[in-house]
């Protein structure tokens, strides 16, 4: 039975709990680096081979339309580059604090990489909830316009 | 006199709430991620259920690339990427809940576990990271 003083104890981590961590942070590292190259590629792939522009199928759409579809093209290309960056940064940090403090014996390195795994997580949270958002916002539009 | 092994910092009795607060952190915004995601399959499944075959149909004519067996494709190809999604969820899921159940009971064994999903989920992403980066190495060539 525990007492008081050990429920406010840390958690204790033994030999195969680091085993796993380190081999987490390695496989997080890993998917780390292959998303921002990706990422990366991606990015390069839009510049040297930019896809034709959708020509307007209706009438009376001017120049202007076509330069803002490639306009929203390239702010979203910023968008995607700056969250991957985030992502990277978070998990490269956590695989890279996690593997030190745990071969050092430092706590606070390993509590360094595990408060950027939480942002890591917190970032992919706030971008499923606005991507449940715009989901739930374009379902409404549709119902909108087939009562109108 | 015999030599003594200094324990780990890791397992001595001193109180940690930040460490600590760390696991539950990270438990607690996985949770709200595999809630949001089951939330949005859920919502894909009713939405192939009720107007599967039409949507699949328009997908297929608006494809850049016309050729035969593209609707079969398409479906075959939405079952597997659904599935893995489904996994991928389900591994974040179960790394949550023993990452919670850990922090809660202080049990190591519990945080252990919890990060052999966070590993299991890692490798998922690393697999679709690594497809995506070869779609876009072919696009570029």
């Amino acid at each position: 039975m525990n007492t008081g003083q050990e429920q406010q104890s840390s958690i204790p981590l033994d030999f195969y709990t680091k085993c796993k961590i380190i081999t987490t942070s390695k496989t997080a590292g890993i998917a780390a680096l292959l998303s921002i190259a990706g990422t990366l590629v991606s990015v390069l792939a839009f510049f040297l081979k930019p896809a034709p522009l959708p020509q307007p199928a209706k009438e009376g759409f001017s120049d202007n339309t076509a330069q803002l579809a490639a306009g929203g093209n390239l702010l979203m290309v910023i968008i995607s580059l700056a969250i991957s960056g985030l992502l990277f940064y978070n998990l490269f940090t956590f695989s890279r604090y996690a593997k030190k403090g745990l071969e050092q014996d430092d706590k606070g390195l390993l509590t360094r990489g595990l408060i950027a795994l939480g942002a890591y997580f917190r970032i992919l949270a706030v971008l499923a909830i606005s991507f449940l958002g715009l989901l739930l916002m374009a379902i409404l539009m549709t119902k909108m316009g087939g009562i109108g | 006199m015999t030599e003594q092994e200094d324990p780990s910092i890791f397992q001595t009795n001193e109180s940690d709430p930040v460490f600590d607060q760390q696991f539950s952190n990270i438990s607690r915004w996985a949770r709200l991620i595999t809630t949001i995601g089951f939330g949005i399959g859920a919502f894909i499944v009713a939405g192939v259920l009720f107007n599967g075959a039409a949507i699949f149909r328009e997908m297929a004519a608006a494809a850049p690339i016309k050729m035969t067996g593209l609707y079969g494709g398409l479906v075959v190809a939405f079952f597997i990427i659904f599935f893995i999604a489904a996994a991928v969820l389900y591994f974040l899921y179960k790394a949550a809940n023993f990452l919670k159940t850990g922090v809660q009971q202080k049990d190591a064994a519990s945080i252990s576990e919890g990060f052999v999903y966070l590993n299991r989920f890692f490798i998922a992403m690393a697999v679709f990271s690594a497809i995506s980066l070869l779609v876009n190495i072919s696009t570029l060539l």
